[in-house]
């Protein structure tokens, strides 16, 4: 009986302490940076904007702080720079690959694009990842209205990421008009 | 041997003797994906050699109470539970090395030079010699990461911990930083380590050279019958 008993039950008690010593290490190192704009981020920000003093905006959700989205789960975060009325918008947005443009888009107070940053991108290289190089995306600036962003040139051989960073920057400007009150405390 | 040189000796076989990676060829997954830069090299295997020493003590600690036909199990739950630690703690305060560790600081879990040595050393033996045992082999697995890290480093990239070495960084060898290269680089620092060591193949393959010996105590002789 006892050598039936004796393995599960030490292995149990093993798992149980194992697990319980864990639990203590997780409280002791976790670092909640929700809100917390990275280094790369902020280079972002004034790469587009230039200096500026920018913050995350957040919002309360099931008593946890959580940025804002909007409803559209492309949205990472979306920082503002209230005394200067600038808006940026960190998206993930799908290209060829999924979730392969990590980049940032710029609006200022006129509802234009200001710019665009990117922080990674996972296309493939030398075909979709071409999206990246600033002479390309340097055409977006300055542009409002949808059918504007549409009639820009797709990159040749970068089709699939050209409409993804198209879509990324109609969905950011969308959401900035219906939300700028708001994100901006008019 | 007398206690003090056996003691020595628990602690130094695993730098050169019994190296994990260059001698016994364990941990090769690990080995030949994060020596990339040497700078991973060093916090694998410092990872590695924690992992290593707390789960001996511990095991050593428990040989007693852990049943036979549990044992592997109790084992694993063991490593995971330090392997989640480190994790946590490289998450927490060494972000950058945690992600270029990537996947392979989980696998540490899985890594057989930490298994082994809790099944063949620290569940045989006394927590010291246990906890020497996984520091020898620890810095054997640290110095043989550091030094296929610093190769790969300074001929693929043309530089060594971060700092930029003139002419190679010009053009850098680039196949380096491959696989191909981690496999040529491994290849020759073997080659090294055995005409250090002056060790010459066997005219006779038998437990008595065979440097995995203290972990399968002639069980794959029984095996095949021998």
């Amino acid at each position: 009986m006892k050598s039936k008993i004796m393995p599960p039950a030490v292995l149990t008690v093993i798992c149980v302490m194992v697990c319980s010593l864990l639990v203590l290490a997780h409280n002791m190192t976790y670092v909640d940076n929700t809100g917390v704009l990275t280094d790369e981020m902020k280079k972002g920000c004034e790469e587009i904007f230039g200096e500026g003093s920018y913050e995350i905006v957040t919002e309360k959700k099931d008593h946890d702080t959580v940025p804002v989205d909007f409803g559209v789960k492309q949205i990472n975060s979306v920082i503002t720079d209230k005394k200067n009325r600038r808006c940026i918008f960190e998206l993930t947005w799908d290209g060829y690959a999924k979730g392969g443009l990590h980049l940032m888009i710029g609006i200022n107070d006129e509802n234009k694009i200001e710019g665009l940053y990117f922080l990674s991108v996972g296309e493939t290289p030398g075909l979709g990842a071409k999206v990246a190089q600033k002479d390309y995306y340097e055409k977006f600036s300055g542009l409002s209205v949808e059918s504007d962003i549409e009639a820009v040139d797709n990159m040749t051989a970068a089709t699939y990421s050209s409409k993804g960073l198209k879509e990324a920057c109609e969905k950011a400007l969308e959401i900035y008009t219906v939300h700028k009150g708001e994100l901006l405390d008019e | 041997m007398n206690d003090g040189k056996r003691t020595l000796y628990e602690f130094t076989k695993g730098i050169i003797k019994e190296n994990p990676v260059l001698v016994t060829l364990l941990g090769m997954c690990p080995t030949l994906a994060v020596t990339v830069l040497a700078e991973n090299g060093i916090g694998m295997g410092l990872a590695t050699t924690f992992v290593l020493v707390c789960s001996n003590a511990v095991i050593s600690l428990l040989k007693g109470v852990i049943p036979k036909a549990v044992r592997l199990p109790c084992f694993i739950v063991i490593i995971a539970g330090f392997v989640t630690f480190i994790d946590f703690m490289m998450k927490g305060y060494l972000p950058g090395l945690h992600s270029a560790l990537g996947v392979f600081l989980q696998l540490i879990t899985v890594n057989c030079i930490i298994l082994g040595r809790a099944e063949a050393f620290a569940s045989r033996n006394s927590v010291g010699r246990s906890v020497l045992d996984g520091l020898g082999m620890g810095i054997g697995f640290t110095l043989a990461l550091f030094a296929m890290g610093s190769v790969r480093e300074i001929l693929g990239l043309g530089s060594w911990l971060g700092m930029k070495i003139p002419v190679l960084s010009e053009k850098p060898m680039t196949i380096f930083i491959m696989p191909a290269g981690g496999f040529f680089v491994l290849g020759c620092l073997i080659a090294l380590v055995n005409k250090l060591a002056n060790r010459r193949p066997p005219k006779e393959i038998s437990c008595d050279n065979c440097p995995n010996a203290s972990m399968c105590s002639g069980q794959c002789r029984s095996r095949e019958g021998v």
